[in-house]
């Protein structure tokens, strides 16, 4: 049952996100908020759940979003494998480190994505690197602490309803 | 848990890896090909996302609307203040400009008006007047500097208004020929009966010394006389507006109502006699 509810969970956050970019800030910067839960489920959640999640967002991300199928959800399991390995480090609940985590993150999975589309398309698109992820990196990480405060308490009224 | 966290989430990592890496090595493989569970996603979102976006669309119309109706309400109010103040300025300018027609008709009547012989007019402006009833009088805005002296008539179109009793170099004082203390030598137009117009501080004045026996008739018109010093004969002085018997036996009283209309003058004309002019 909480597969479930983390399914829609994982889905609503992405159709919000998908709606919002739409609608909001189309055209100037994207906010993938999904993969601020990506990084919380990988330090903060379990193994199993987490894991769920965050396939589970990369896959409504890929289907949703229309981009290159299968990709996000790749890109999500390995930052969430990586935020996972490195959740027994003490400073996980320091906001300094989760700032800098977040930031890294992005801006290597913005690497990732370069690089991809490089091997694929061949086409020189690192600039975008500093356009798009730089900024989209700065953000999130600015934001994530709050963001983690909003999924903790999620979290928890979701478990709370799931015990009820 | 069968098994401790550590390979737990080993495990976890390792098939998550292994099914992601496979989904997406398929899917660069067979681009065109959409997976069941993307299309089963795609369907099942799809009411959802529509109702999600159309929520969002009109959340957001809402909002520009309420900013664009700020932005409309601060502009409407900007109009309005532009809109009363233009408003005020068009009145004042209407009123200016009807001012300027009255005052342009009042001066091509007194240039137009007979100057007589031997003068010539100076246009000056009423700037006060006098508070009744203890004196009859008003002050023009010009004086001695142009030319203006003591004992020089003023006139409308219409007639006598008075003459200059007091001037300083930019205003002069006229005295009215309705003051108590004005005389004026006036004959009757039409009987051409001779006597002297004295103002009584009231709205007429009185022409004095008629005889009794002599006719004279409400109406009828009086002038300046040749016989005075001060003013060239002819001026309209009044119409004759009341005839009474009671007061003397030799003379009657008539009173006599100005010509000019005392009580709204505005602009008027000082007749300066010409140079080489014998008084």
């Amino acid at each position: 049952m909480k597969y479930i509810f983390i399914a829609i969970y994982a889905l609503v956050l992405i159709l919000l996100q998908l709606s919002f970019w739409e609608l909001i800030t189309s055209e100037i910067i994207y906010l993938e908020f999904s993969l601020l839960l990506v990084i919380y489920a990988g330090l903060r959640m379990t193994a199993v759940q987490g894991g769920v999640l965050s396939y589970l967002l990369g896959f409504f991300f890929d289907s949703l979003a229309g981009g290159v199928p299968g990709l996000h959800g790749l890109l999500y399991v390995l930052i969430f494998s990586l935020s996972l390995f490195i959740s027994r480090a003490t400073a996980i609940n320091s906001s300094t480190f989760v700032t800098l985590y977040v930031f890294f993150c992005v801006l290597g999975k913005g690497f990732l994505v370069v690089a991809y589309s490089n091997l694929v398309n061949e086409e020189a698109i690192w600039k975008d690197i500093w356009l798009i992820f730089l900024p989209q990196a700065a953000i999130l990480a600015l934001v994530s602490t709050y963001f983690f405060r909003l999924f903790t308490l999620f979290e928890g009224i979701l478990s709370r309803e799931r015990q009820g | 848990m069968l098994l401790p966290p550590p390979k737990l989430r080993l495990a976890v990592v390792a098939i998550l890896i292994t099914l992601s890496l496979g989904v997406f090595l398929y899917r660069v493989f067979r681009p065109l090909e959409t997976g069941i569970f993307t299309k089963v996603t795609r369907e099942a979102v799809l009411p959802v996302q529509y109702l999600l976006r159309s929520s969002l669309v009109s959340l957001v119309n809402t909002w520009e609307r309420y900013i664009f109706l700020i932005g409309r309400e601060e502009a409407n109010q900007r109009l309005t203040k532009e809109n009363a103040l233009l408003r005020e300025q068009l009145v004042r300018l209407m009123v200016q400009n009807r001012e300027y027609q009255l005052e342009a008709q009042r001066l091509h009547r007194l240039l137009a008006m007979n100057i007589p012989p031997e003068h010539r007019g100076i246009i000056v402006r009423v700037i006060s007047r006098g508070p009744p009833p203890f004196s009859r009088h008003i002050f023009i805005d010009q004086g001695s500097e142009r030319g203006v002296k003591a004992g020089m008539p003023v006139v409308t179109e219409a007639g006598l208004v008075g003459r200059i009793t007091e001037t300083s170099p930019n205003l002069s004082k006229v005295l009215l020929i309705t003051d108590r203390l004005s005389r004026v030598d006036a004959v009757t137009q039409e009987g051409r009966l001779f006597g002297i117009l004295q103002g009584t501080g009231s709205a007429d004045c009185l022409l004095k010394y008629i005889p009794r026996d002599q006719e004279v008739k409400e109406g009828d018109l009086v002038l300046t006389s040749n016989l005075s010093g001060f003013f060239p004969a002819g001026l309209a002085l009044g119409r004759v507006s009341r005839v009474g018997t009671s007061v003397s036996d030799m003379f009657k009283e008539i009173y006599v109502r100005p010509e000019v209309d005392l009580g709204r003058l505005e602009e008027v004309m000082v007749l300066v006699q010409a140079k080489g002019a014998k008084k």
